[in-house]
Order: structure tokens, then sequence, then C-alpha cells
């Protein structure tokens, strides 16, 4: 415990940066966070305005504060789900095998087959845009990720000669999924845990970018995007700022999912 | 000059000291032997020597290193990748040390491999690691610690996977290639036997301690070698039980076959094993024993024929039959790494087979039975709540063997379960196994181990081409 890799320590500090950003949107940002004002529209960095102002006059760091509450949420919200429902599918088709695993993983197959951000997008404009929707789309396509990587570690585990003696201690296949098998796959799904929430930003991030994410006036890095696209030559500033908060952001995750595996190769 | 010093070194796990105040070098070019009883702190010393000790570990004094060091391990199994082959396994480790081209690598590997005795007629490095035997992947090992050219090679049990002839072989494979480069080897094993043919430096721990060290003739003659020595020529000798004509099979076992694709490994088995008999299996790898008590323990489906634990079926019983049944049949599997559960404490491994009785039990009273089941294979109390990772093989194995024993089976069916385990514990457990016995308990008793096995058991088959043959009862007894 006492020793960690670098990239562990930094993937949890970012997290943990825009974690507490987003929860500290909730009660309190230095502007409210709608408050337009077009008379202080389009200021450089200031005092007053840290990050300066958009093309509304509203508070650049306000909106980046509550947008890492949006995007964090959806990211996590999706993915928790995809992990609820993933994690139990794939540890029982590790149980089963036989055609239980079959129908499971041509299934997960099926929805390999469709581009992750494509599906994300068919299915937020078939249930209307929206943030639940739009984890919802996420937790679709995380599914069988989860499902894969947990039934291909849990086999490993199936195979040890522990689980025989559970067997012979007279434990059910059920049984010995639970407190054997899940146990000791959690370790590798925790790190694909972390990499997909990444993933996840980056997708909640897209959607938002195209309107299918949360709605205005919620505040998003995605949506921060699209609107200061046109001004990308008058206030490059406007897109720099979001653009880096995703980067870093998604960065963060992918570095923990990165340090978490070192971690568990030591 | 020391390639490995030790200076008043120690090792603690949690609570438990597995190491204290080690004083040891070894010189360039030297074999220097570690020896010493299951737990004795032989392997924590062998991980300290290369920095390999797992994380949370409190370590005192320091080790110094000079020059390099490879390292051999018991099970060269899950040291080889399955998935590469082995002269790209090789090559890897050629290329981590010398700035080689892809195809100059492999040209070294396939000599390197060729040095440790793989004819490359026979065994090409083409060969993936799940084609070779047991003996052939060690050698694959040691070719890998010998391509980074080590100063000190450290070989942790290199042999004690093997069997017997086997052992020999590449003991002295190593042996010579080590003299031949002027490496240093700093060889651990639980047998003096072998130290003794080959080392010129004997070092022996006992309970975490340095015991002994010095040239071989000097520490032979200390009294706790001696005593080590004097486990070695202990052999539980039993006398053939006189089986009562009416006695109840315990197992029964009839017309069983089985084998995988076109391949038969067992051809119609018959056995039977009553109360209170030891019946020992003997045969070559690959001759389809662990197969055979993984139809025993209703583990796999046969293909032909049944195996009756008391009368019933483990693969067709249901509900409290099944129960019943499960309850008589227990088994020491033969991976003593992988036979525990890295993430649960010892003690609720130990209690897990409680589940099968119909009394219910609370977690205290559990961890009491478990308890008592360790301190039958002489294992303290305060085993019970450290993790597998913190036990060596043969303290895994007797672990394994109070799972076994916990719930006081009519049969238990032993898989290599002595194979571990070092001579003075391996007495000890032969002798519970034989006392055991003698209450009535049923044994089936896989091991390669003909000497061991002639004087335990009452019965030993041998497997040949998917059948049973019963060996004659004067079956030498190897002193």
């Amino acid at each position: 415990m006492s020793r960690t890799s670098v990239a562990f320590r930094i993937g949890a500090a970012i997290t943990a940066l825009f974690t507490l950003a987003g929860l500290l949107a909730q009660v309190w940002t230095p502007w409210r966070v709608a408050a337009v004002d077009i008379a202080a529209r389009l200021q450089g960095p200031s005092g007053a305005h840290w990050l300066g102002t958009d093309q509304l006059g509203r508070d650049v760091l306000s909106l980046v504060m509550a947008g890492a509450a949006t995007s964090l949420g959806v990211a996590l919200l999706g993915t928790g789900a995809a992990l609820l429902v993933g994690v139990p599918l794939g540890l029982a088709a590790s149980a089963a095998r036989g055609w239980l695993d079959d129908v499971l993983m041509r299934g997960a197959d099926v929805l390999f087959a469709f581009p992750a951000l494509l599906m994300a997008i068919l299915l937020t404009a078939l249930l209307g845009p929206g943030a639940i929707n739009a984890a919802l789309a996420i937790a679709l396509f995380n599914v069988p990720v989860f499902a894969r990587v947990t039934r291909g570690a849990a086999l490993v585990v199936w195979t040890r000669a522990f689980v025989s003696a559970a067997r012979l201690a007279g434990l059910g296949r059920v049984r010995i999924a639970l407190v054997h098998v899940l146990p000791n796959v959690a370790p590798q799904v925790l790190v694909q845990a972390s990499i997909q929430a990444g993933l996840a930003l980056l997708a909640e991030a897209g959607l938002s970018y195209v309107g299918l994410g949360v709605q205005p006036p919620a505040p998003s890095w995605g949506r921060m995007l699209a609107e200061a696209q046109t001004l990308i030559g008058i206030a490059p500033r406007l897109v720099l700022v979001p653009g880096l908060a995703i980067l870093l952001a998604v960065s963060g995750f992918l570095l923990l999912g990165d340090g978490l595996s070192r971690e568990r190769g030591r | 000059m020391s390639v490995l010093a030790f200076s008043g070194f120690g090792v603690r796990y949690g609570a438990h000291t597995a190491l204290v105040d080690l004083d040891l070098a070894v010189e360039a070019g030297e074999i220097v032997a570690l020896i010493g009883e299951t737990g004795s702190g032989k392997s924590s010393a062998a991980l300290a020597a290369l920095g390999l000790l797992p994380r949370g570990t409190h370590t005192q004094g320091r080790v110094e290193r000079n020059g390099r060091l490879a390292m051999i391990f018991q099970d060269p199994q899950a040291a080889l990748n399955p998935l590469q082959t082995i002269g790209a396994q090789v090559a890897e480790a050629v290329r981590i040390h010398q700035p080689l081209s892809g195809a100059a690598a492999l040209t070294a590997a396939a000599r390197l491999l060729a040095e440790t005795g793989l004819d490359p007629a026979r065994v090409p490095p083409s060969r993936y690691p799940h084609e070779l035997s047991g003996g052939q992947r060690q050698r694959v090992c040691i070719a890998m610690a010998l391509a980074c050219q080590p100063d000190l090679l450290v070989a942790d049990e290199p042999t004690s996977a093997l069997d017997a002839a086997t052992q020999a072989q590449v003991m002295a494979l190593l042996v010579d290639l080590v003299r031949g480069r002027g490496m240093a080897l700093l060889l651990i094993t639980h047998d003096l036997l072998l130290a003794r043919g080959v080392a010129d430096r004997i070092a022996l721990l006992q309970g975490g301690r340095l015991k002994e060290s010095g040239p071989l003739p000097q520490v032979l003659e200390q009294p706790a070698t001696r005593a080590l020595l004097a486990h070695v020529s202990h052999m539980a000798i039993r006398n053939p039980a006189t089986t009562p004509a009416a006695a109840t099979p315990v197992l029964e076992v009839r017309g069983l076959t089985h084998g995988y694709g076109s391949h038969k490994v067992l051809d119609g088995i018959d056995l039977t094993v009553t109360a209170g008999e030891i019946v020992g299996l003997v045969g070559g790898s690959g001759e389809g024993k662990s197969t055979l008590l993984r139809l025993v323990l209703g583990l796999e489906q046969p293909q032909q024929g049944v195996a009756l634990v008391q009368g019933i079926d483990l693969l067709h019983a249901r509900g409290t039959a099944l129960r019943a049944a499960r309850r008589q049949v227990q088994a020491v599997f033969q991976d003593p790494g992988g036979s525990l559960d890295p993430r649960w404490p010892v003690w609720r491994s130990v209690a897990e087979p409680l589940h099968l009785l119909d009394e219910r039990l609370s977690a205290a009273e559990r961890r009491d039975r478990a308890i008592a089941a360790l301190a039958r294979v002489n294992l303290p109390a305060d085993t019970a709540d450290r993790l597998p990772n913190q036990f060596s093989g043969g303290q895994r194995q007797r672990i394994a063997l109070a799972r076994a024993l916990v719930i006081e089976p009519a049969l238990v069916v032993l898989d290599e379960a002595t194979s571990a385990l070092d001579a003075a514990v391996r007495a000890g457990i032969l002798d519970l196994l034989a006392a055991l016995a003698d209450d009535g308990l049923a044994l089936l008793f896989v091991t390669h181990d003909q000497a061991m096995i002639a004087g335990l058991a009452d019965r030993v088959f041998s497997l040949k081409q998917g059948r049973l043959h019963l060996q004659p009862h004067d079956t030498p007894r190897a002193q």
C-alpha cells in the first residue's frame, strides 16, 4: 500500500479534483451558472472571472465546474449501470457454459458490432435527448465489455483447484460464483471499469456536442465546445477550456485504470 | 567478492515473522544451498534476494547484490507464457540484456536451449510450453535464466515439481552450467540429500533463524542437520491391513471409461476401496491419474461407467442423498498454490466443507473446528487468519489436508499431496494418514513416489494405457 505507481497517483488526483469540483458546484460556484450578462460577454480572464466569460457573459469557471458534475455524473452512472448488468451476465456465462454462455456471448458480439458512439446516438435519437438517456446509451455499449472481461477472467478462476475443492465441499455453482469467483475477478473488472469510465466521459461529451446529451440550460463540456466552435477565431479560450477539461478528465480515468492494473501486477 | 550478502536481515508478514537476523553471503562462483523445513523462511530469503517480496512486507537489515541475478522458480508451468513458443520466450530474455536483432536473438535462444539439453531435433524452439514435460519446461526456464548472463542464479526448489529421475538430470545440468560459466548458485531446497550432492556450503534455516552454516562436512556433523537427515530415512511403513471380507466398499468404480477426442485415457477401470484401506495409484504423467481422480470425485462426467461413493453416484444424486455422499469424500489436490482461494483467510478455506454438515454452525464454531483441523497437521492456531500467499507450498498442502479432514470423511483422495513437503513434515503427515486409516479412513493416494507408497499402501496399482495393474506387494522398498 505504501508504494503506489506514479500513474495511479496522478490519475487518482485528477479524478478526485474533478469529482470535488463537480460536488462543490452543487452548492457553490463563483458565479450563478445560468447568470447571463450580455454586457460582460467574451471577457478575458480577470480577477472576477478567472477563466473569462463566454458569448452570453456567463462565467466559464462556473460552467466548467457545473459541467464536471454533469459529465462525471452521466459517465459514472452509465458505467455503474453497465457494471451492474454486465458483471452478473459474464459471471453467469462463465458458470453455466453451454447454451447460456453461447447466447450471452453472441449477444455481446452483436452489440460489439455496432460502433459505440453510433449506437449511443441512435438510442438517444430514439429515446429523446437528456442526461438519463445518455447514461442509458453509455451503459448499453459498456455491458458487453464488462460481460466479456468478467467471463474471461472468471473462466480462469473456475479451473483453479480451490474451485474444485469448493465443489467437494458441497457448494453450488451459484454460491461458488459469488464467494470464490467474483472476489477473484473483481480487481480485473475494477481496472476495466476505470478505463470504461474514461471512455464513457468521452462518449458523454460527444453526445452533448451533437445535442443529444443534457439539455440547456444544464451545463455540459460537450455543449460548451459546440457553442464555442463558431467563436474559435475570436475567443479560442472558449474551445480550449472545455476541451482541456475533457482531455484531463479522460486521461485521469485512463491513468487510474493503468495504475490499478500495475498495482495488481506487483 | 560476494555477489549476494544478507546482513542482519529479517522479514515479517504482518504479525508473522518469517526470517530473523540472517547473515549469509554467496561468493562469486560458489554453490550455496539454503536448506530447511517448510516455513523455515527459505523462500522469503530467495524473494528478498531478488527484491520480490510481496508488498506490505516488513524487512530489517540489508541485502547487498553485486552483479546480475536470475531466478528459477519451483513451478516451471507458471513461469512460462502458454501463448508463446519457448524459443520466443528465451529470445525475449536475451534481448532484454543484449541489443540483438530478432533473428539473432532467436539464434542465441536456440543455442541456449540446446545447451540445457533440449535436443533441437526433438524439442525445437518452435514448441509451446504445453507440448513439453515438466522437466523440459524447467530446462526452458534455466535457458531463460542463463540468457541474462547472471553472476548469481537463485533456484527455489528447482526440481521439487519433477519426478525423481528427471530431478537428478535437471540438477546435474544446472550444476554443470553453473560451474562451466563460473556463476554462483543459491540453491533453496528442503531436500538435504540433493543439497549434499552439489553444494560447496550449506546454510540450514530453522524457524526463520540460521542454525548452521559452513562447508559441507562440517555442517553434516551438526545436530540440527543430523536431525533433518534422520527424518529423510524415516519412512512410514505400515503392515497391509487384512481386509474383512464383508467390508462395505467406500468407493466402487465400475467400467470407468473416459477420453478426450479419439484418445482413450481410461479404458474400463474397476477399483474398490474399502474402509481403512490405503490404495496407491502410480503412473507416468499423462497416464490419466488425475482424470481418474476427477471422475471419482464427481467433478467430471465419465463417458462410460460409474463411480459410487458408499453406493451413491455423485453425478446423479440430488438433495440429501448428494449431501450425504459428498460428506464422505474429500480431496487434496496436487497444486498447492491453486488449491486455496488467495482472497480467503486460511480458516475460511479449511472450514468450507463444514457447509455439508446438517447442523448449522456459527462462524466462531466453524473457526474453532478449522483451528482444530489445522492442529492435526501441525499448524499453529495463528495460521488461521493469514492469507495463503504467506505460506510455503508445503504449508499450503497441509492446509489443504486439514480442509479434507475437517468433516471427517470416509474417503480422502490425495493427488501428489505430499510432493511439496520436506522430509520431516512428510514423515509426520504420512504417520497421521496411516493412523487415520487404522481408524477406518479410506485413502486413494496418487503419487510418483514408489518407495513412499510401497511402504504406506495396502495395495498399489499402476495406471498404464488406460488400465490398472496391481503391483506385486514385494516391490523393493528404496531407502
